[in-house]
């Protein structure tokens, strides 16, 4: 299995000063299914930024692939992408390809096939001439995928993608991105504040606490001894129905 | 109101249409993005540092200093100065004023607003000090603040045209390229694209549009034409391609009122009364916008 990312020992976050994240030892092989994990101010985002190329690590290496430069299909935070502007879903998703089509010229009809197909794979090809700024939260979080699709990428990214969603929604996006995995065989990196979230669709998992990353397989990772120890605190890991359950507990003395 | 039209067909008039309408149509264009960005008190802001620029070239200590310079250009009489040095000097404040502005990290610890306000606010306050050194300093200051359309020369009006034409043309090229980093430039530069470079480019066509324009129509004008026409637009319609179109039509269609009834009997002075069309065609959308919601309900 080639590497698509790996990470040797880097110290990671913005000059000598402040490190958030220490040692980081992390391998991202071609068709991986990664759950990163981490509480809120942990470095989820330092993490995602230097995995994007989008920031340098202090020290140590990060490498991107051997061959030419990573396509990124990277969905970020739904609240961050601005709903003032009025453009409709489908040019959303054209600007998936707008690297590709190249300065000055305007997408063709090829790309406008692709950006199509995308939308139809995350079921909202009927909401092509919609508003974007007219659609559900859900349905805001599916352009944002097609988008990322419509890039044919390497690695797609999805940062916090049920972020204030209804539990139906949840289900349906964790489902969407198990799907895309499993049928493209894309290479899929979903970052959570919430373990839960990832317990059922990454292979491996990554959880970021202390300052250190924490990776390994989820049938490792996910055990009741392992999370209680790393969280400090009760927590119990059950299976229901063939589905990963998290418990928490009492905080350990 | 004949007599108005009677008007428009004299020289100076059309010249002061010409004008304003190529004011009207560039900043309607990019005020849809400086709405959309929200970044319209950069606009203001842009506007009052170049009008600053433009102002030092009438203070004595500066003036002692460019006039010698400006001979050498060609500008030997005090009217070609004062037609061209402003103007140069606007265009230098303007691009101190982008580079700063466009900085990404600008407002990471004080609220970006904040520092855009004292921007303004600091343009407005010294702009005033420098012309009041200057004999005909209040002259100047209200040109400055209104502009003066009506003394437009031919000299601005092609100024305009070709500054006008690069930005318009910098504007189709890159659109896409613009839309992306303004709407999403994180995604925009995990797909390769240097975001603050696009951004830099952008502010850049705004400042060289708001710099040759204050000259023409003053800054409040400028100002205007950068919200009123945009927000109408916005207001009405939901897909980016016809609010830009909305947008430069009603600029348009606010300036020709005004310069119709400025000129008319009633003798207003032109770009306040520009400014009021502008209001009148919001509040017009608005009103229509409100009775169209409550036939649907």
């Amino acid at each position: 299995m080639s590497a698509l990312i790996e990470f040797q020992n880097a110290q990671l976050g913005y000059g000598w000063r402040s490190i958030i994240l220490h040692d980081v030892n992390l391998t991202i092989n071609r068709g991986d299914f990664l759950g990163i994990v981490g509480p809120n101010g942990s470095g989820k985002t330092t993490l995602l930024k230097t995995l994007l190329a989008l920031l340098k690590p202090v020290s140590g290496t990060v490498r991107f692939g051997d061959g030419p430069p990573l396509r990124y299909g990277y969905v970020p935070q739904r609240d961050t992408v601005d709903t003032l502007f009025p453009i409709p879903v489908e040019e959303i998703v054209l600007m998936g390809r707008y690297k590709r089509v190249g300065l000055i010229k305007r997408p063709a009809k090829a790309d406008r096939e692709i950006a199509l197909r995308s939308m139809e794979q995350v079921g909202i090809g009927h909401l092509a001439r919609a508003s974007y700024r007219d659609l559900s939260g859900g349905q805001k979080q599916r352009a944002l995928i097609a988008r990322a699709l419509a890039t044919e990428p390497d690695v797609l990214v999805l940062d916090e993608p049920t972020n204030g969603m209804d539990l139906v929604s949840e289900h349906a996006l964790i489902e969407l991105a198990s799907t895309l995995h499993e049928k493209n065989r894309l290479t899929v990196i979903l970052v959570s504040h919430l373990l839960a979230n990832v317990a059922n669709c990454a292979q491996r998992i990554a959880i970021i606490a202390n300052g250190a990353l924490d990776v390994g397989p989820r049938e490792e990772l996910l055990t009741t001894e392992h999370l209680s120890r790393l969280y400090a605190m009760e927590v119990k890991v059950m299976d229901i129905d063939g589905r990963c359950a998290i418990i928490t507990g009492s905080k350990h003395p | 109101m004949n007599q108005a039209f009677s008007l428009l067909h004299q020289g100076f008039v059309q010249d002061a249409l010409k004008a304003a309408l190529l004011v009207a149509v560039l900043s309607s264009f990019l005020g849809v993005f400086v709405v959309l960005k929200r970044i319209v008190f950069v606009g203001a802001a842009l506007a009052e540092v170049s009008a600053l620029g433009a102002a030092l070239a009438f203070f004595p200590p500066v003036a002692g200093f460019l006039l010698p310079l400006a001979a050498r250009f060609g500008a030997t009489t005090p009217e070609a100065y004062e037609h061209s040095v402003p103007i140069v000097m606007a265009f230098l404040f303007m691009l101190l004023a982008v580079a700063f502005f466009s900085q990404q990290g600008l407002g990471r610890h004080l609220p970006r607003e904040a520092i855009i306000g004292g921007a303004f606010a600091g343009a407005s306050g010294l702009t005033a000090l420098v012309l009041s050194t200057n004999a005909s300093g209040s002259e100047h200051a209200a040109d400055a603040l209104n502009g003066n359309i009506l003394g437009v020369l031919p000299l601005d009006i092609t100024l305009l045209a070709i500054a006008g034409a690069v930005v318009a043309v910098v504007q189709i090229l890159f659109f896409k390229e613009f839309v992306l980093v303004s709407f999403d430039p994180e995604v925009a530069r995990t797909l390769g694209y240097r975001s603050s470079r696009w951004e830099l480019l952008w502010y850049l066509t705004l400042g060289v549009m708001i710099a040759i324009s204050i000259h023409v129509a003053g800054t409040v004008l400028v100002f205007a034409y950068l919200v009123l026409p945009p927000v109408t637009a916005l207001m009405i319609s939901r897909r980016m391609s016809m609010v830009l179109l909305l947008s430069v039509l009603f600029g348009a269609i606010a300036t020709f009122a005004g310069v119709l009834i400025s000129v008319s009997p009633a003798n207003l002075p032109m770009s306040p009364t520009i400014v009021a069309c502008s209001v009148a065609i919001l509040l017009l959308a608005w009103a229509a916008k409100s009775v169209a919601g409550l036939r649907k309900a």
